[in-house]
């Protein structure tokens, strides 16, 4: 008979960690280049993220100023779509899983 | 250049000389779109495609191919339109062109230039001081014209963008 490696206990703690990391949300980030404009920026970001005007701006202005920015949140299917649409239109775009 | 906004998009006003290198664009980009991303210069395949954005992100072998096959598939999709505004811009009269863009093809119109603008920079190694720094101060003639297209075509991409907002 093989002796169990971990307790039930440590099982039941560790399939609930796992699906906690699957569960945790992932960030779309978007960072700068020195190619794409800063209006065509903020345009990307009104037609595929539906962002209003001051908010593309806003993430337009992060990305500029700051090297990159988060503009979406959510689950990890959505963000890979996001990152899609966004990498369609030229932007440099990543995906990263919430700490 | 000229642009107006019409009913059902945007009419570019072109001249002889603006038609043919607009032409030209999209000429290069119709042979581009054909080529599979890993069969390109790895320069443009990182512009265009970014897998090493997708590897960065945690993406599997797999879901890179998948994601590099949608996206090739994407950009193929415009070579039709493409062909279209060939065939409109191929042999500009004297007296210029009108160049209509129904809005549902803006995207398509926007995208393509911008996707010219980052492939000449990725070819070119384009760098950011380049960019910013005036045409006469980049020593290598190359780079000069290819700084030269680029901001031609953002000026185009800036204008356009105005009118639609």
């Amino acid at each position: 008979m093989f002796a169990a490696t971990t307790s039930p206990d440590t099982e039941t703690q560790e399939a609930a960690k796992s699906k906690a990391s699957l569960d945790r949300p992932w960030h779309v980030i978007v960072w700068n280049d020195h190619v794409n404009l800063m209006n065509y920026v903020e345009y990307v970001f009104e037609k595929v993220l539906s962002f209003d005007k001051p908010t593309a701006t806003r993430h337009m202005l992060e990305v500029h100023n700051l090297g990159k920015s988060c503009v979406a949140t959510t689950v990890k299917e959505r963000a890979e779509l996001y990152m899609q649409q966004l990498q369609f239109y030229g932007l440099k775009t990543t995906i990263q899983r919430s700490e | 250049m000229d642009f107006a906004k019409t009913a059902n998009g945007i009419e570019m006003l072109l001249n002889q000389s603006e038609a043919l290198i607009l032409c030209n664009c999209f000429q290069e980009l119709l042979n581009d779109y054909t080529v599979p991303p890993r069969e390109l210069p790895e320069e443009l395949e990182a512009a265009w495609y970014q897998s090493d954005h997708h590897r960065a992100s945690g993406l599997s072998p797999e879901e890179t191919e998948m994601m590099l096959e949608e996206h090739q598939l994407f950009r193929s999709s415009f070579c039709e339109q493409l062909k279209e505004w060939v065939r409109k811009l191929a042999m500009p009269p004297e007296a210029g062109v009108r160049l209509g863009i129904p809005l549902e093809t803006v995207d398509t119109f926007l995208i393509t230039i911008n996707d010219f603008r980052l492939k000449r920079a990725a070819e070119y190694g384009i760098s950011e001081e380049m960019m910013n720094s005036h045409l006469t101060n980049i020593p290598n003639p190359d780079q000069r014209i290819a700084c030269l297209e680029i901001n031609v075509f953002g000026d185009m991409l800036g204008h356009l963008i105005s009118i639609l907002g």
